[in-house]
């Protein structure tokens, strides 16, 4: 019997890219629009999903992305992976910065579209909010078994093997499925290239976009404004000289501090 | 903004609480909003059975909860959160009208058990806050996106908000006069919790971890491979420092995971933190406390990281990191 492998997929706003000088949610949005990429984690998510597929051929992997138009990039980027579903879901009925409310949204996208998936994967932090609290919600908002910060995952027999990053080091968890799982950055989990006939055939394979339930707010976001560098007092104070005479000056700092601590 | 008392009621809900620096910041922030409740503050520390609680002194007057639980003695985030939620309704602090603003340690634990309870309770998760206020029984958050480059504020005026908290202020103990806090124990139900069969993993990786390390030597992209971080860990076991690295190099292999440093990974606060062939970007500065100082080593003169660094080299770290070697061996 196949396995279904359902991938969460939220990108960002590609970091090699300026954000706008006007920071409001809709400038934001539209740079997003402009310049999406999957995330690190996004990336290991997926990756995992194909490994899954690689060890069982039978497995068949969907992906639900959060896109705001049938021509997002991200779409064609996860259906040139060969998988047998790629849904878009709107991204403007997501507000990522409020979790709880788009983890409900989501988990009912989730039931209506995919029902009772064994397998949930998205990354540790799902979209631009910086945060891994949406994973955690929604596997809760599903009912689902939650391990977070997997760095690798097998299914061995009606169980999946998680070896994660836990609090005092790594530990492999075993637990029966369902299961919602977090993906975490790791070597093993660097996205392969697609092949280029899959790419090719993405590129022809129309989308569609799912309207999510309209969530309820529970947070408003009041003002999103650029980031000010961390405060930090008085100048940078530059070592010059050639690199024996800099090496040696911040041979003497470092045992200062070493003396001191 | 209302000068008056906020009808909110502050609690922290500390999942096995470990002595910490982010755990008495916590506790601090916590008494600054309690200052500005109508109600006393509370704690509720979980713990697993066989362990006393670990009250804080504190410059207020508080309730501090112990609530030991056999589910306990593995971290589960979905167990943890269980509890918390059975101690919150044992505690009686969910009876009456009073909205509530649950607040946890920062870092996945916190972030991870704040979720689960926020969505089991109908409650607002504000995330990984950097500051916290009330006006009137409006939460004020302020927290971090988009890898750091923006600064989002949250408001919500839902009857249960739930978030972690790392302010960015140093933690003052001692600074003003601190009472015992009034310890109660509660006693929670039998939880029928599925457990994951968990087998920790022997560590490959014999450094001294992040947390808690006076100094820290971290490289960055411009390390470019192996051979680079091969030689940043012979200066940091010179200097019996811990090892990081940003995201890019736990993307390329070259650190494992558990030493991402920055605003997806670890949030370090050392004596001292040396930087090497590290930009400076949002996303990696969010994870260094704002008091530490910071060596930056880095052959771009234009790199950010300059800007907030105390002590900046501008040169190449195959010239550089080979005589530090030399200069810290000899004087070891």
């Amino acid at each position: 019997m196949s396995m279904n492998v359902l991938v969460l997929l939220a990108g960002v706003a590609d970091p090699r890219h300026p954000l706008p000088a006007q920071t409001d949610t809709h400038a934001l949005l539209h740079a997003r629009i402009s310049h999406p990429v999957l995330s690190p984690f996004d990336e290991a998510a997926l990756e995992i999903a194909l490994k899954l597929r690689d060890a069982d051929p039978t497995t068949e992997i969907s992906a639900l992305v959060v896109a705001t138009s049938e021509r997002e990039p991200l779409l064609r980027t996860a259906a040139s992976f060969r998988l047998a579903h790629t849904l878009g879901v709107d991204a403007a009925g997501l507000p990522l910065w409020d979790a709880a409310a788009a983890a409900r949204a989501l988990a009912d996208v989730v039931r209506t579209h995919f029902p009772q998936p064994p397998l949930v994967l998205l990354g540790r932090e799902f979209g631009d909010g910086d945060d891994g609290t949406l994973p955690a919600a929604l596997a809760t908002a599903l009912g689902m078994p939650y391990a977070s910060l997997a760095l690798s995952l097998r299914i061995e027999a009606d169980r999946a093997s998680v070896l994660r990053q836990g609090a005092a080091g790594l530990e492999r968890w075993r637990l029966p499925l369902p299961l919602v799982a977090s993906i975490t950055n790791d070597p093993q989990n660097r996205l392969r290239h697609p092949l280029l006939k899959n790419v090719m055939a993405a590129k022809k394979m129309p989308f569609s976009l799912i309207t999510p339930p309209p969530a309820v707010p529970m947070l408003r976001l009041a003002s999103s404004i650029a980031a000010a560098p961390p405060e930090r007092t008085g100048p940078c104070d530059m070592l010059a000289g050639p690199p024996a005479a800099q090496a040696a000056a911040l041979a003497r700092l470092l045992q200062k501090t070493v003396s001191a601590a | 903004m209302s000068t008056s008392a906020s009808r909110r009621r502050i609690v922290v809900l500390l999942p096995r609480s470990t002595p910490s620096e982010d755990e008495d910041r916590l506790l601090e922030a916590a008494c600054a909003l309690a200052r500005g409740s109508a109600h006393a503050l509370n704690v509720i520390e979980l713990s697993p059975p066989g362990t006393p609680p670990l009250p804080h002194d504190l410059p207020l007057a508080c309730t501090w909860w112990h609530a030991p639980h056999p589910a306990l003695t593995q971290p589960i985030g979905s167990h943890l959160a269980q509890a918390g939620e059975r101690a919150l309704a044992a505690s009686g602090l969910l009876a009456g009208d009073a909205p509530l603003l649950l607040l946890l340690p920062p870092g996945p634990q916190g972030v991870e058990v704040a979720a689960h309870m926020a969505t089991h309770l109908q409650a607002a998760v504000l995330g990984g806050c950097s500051s916290i206020t009330l006006d009137d029984d409006v939460v004020v958050a302020r927290r971090a996106g988009w890898g750091g480059r923006i600064a989002m504020t949250l408001h919500s005026d839902q009857a249960i908000c739930v978030a972690t908290l790392r302010t960015a202020a140093e933690a003052h103990a001692g600074a003003a006069t601190l009472e015992p806090p009034s310890l109660r124990t509660l006693t929670l139900d039998d939880m029928a919790l599925p457990s994951p069969e968990i087998t920790p993993v022997a560590p490959t990786d014999a450094m001294p971890p992040l947390e808690g390390a006076p100094i820290v030597v971290a490289g960055g992209r411009g390390m470019q491979g192996e051979d680079g971080f091969a030689l940043l860990r012979s200066v940091a076991e010179q200097l019996g420092a811990s090892l990081g690295g940003s995201l890019p190099t736990v993307d390329a292999g070259w650190v494992p995971v558990a030493r991402q440093i920055g605003q997806s990974g670890k949030f370090v606060s050392p004596r001292l933190y040396l930087a090497v062939g590290i930009s400076g970007t949002p996303q990696h500065l969010a994870g260094i406390a704002p008091g530490t100082p910071i060596i930056a080593l880095n052959k771009d003169p234009d790199a950010p990281i300059f800007k907030v660094a105390r002590t900046g080299i501008v040169g190449d770290w195959r010239e550089l990191l080979p005589p530090l070697l030399d200069e810290l061996r000899a004087d070891a």
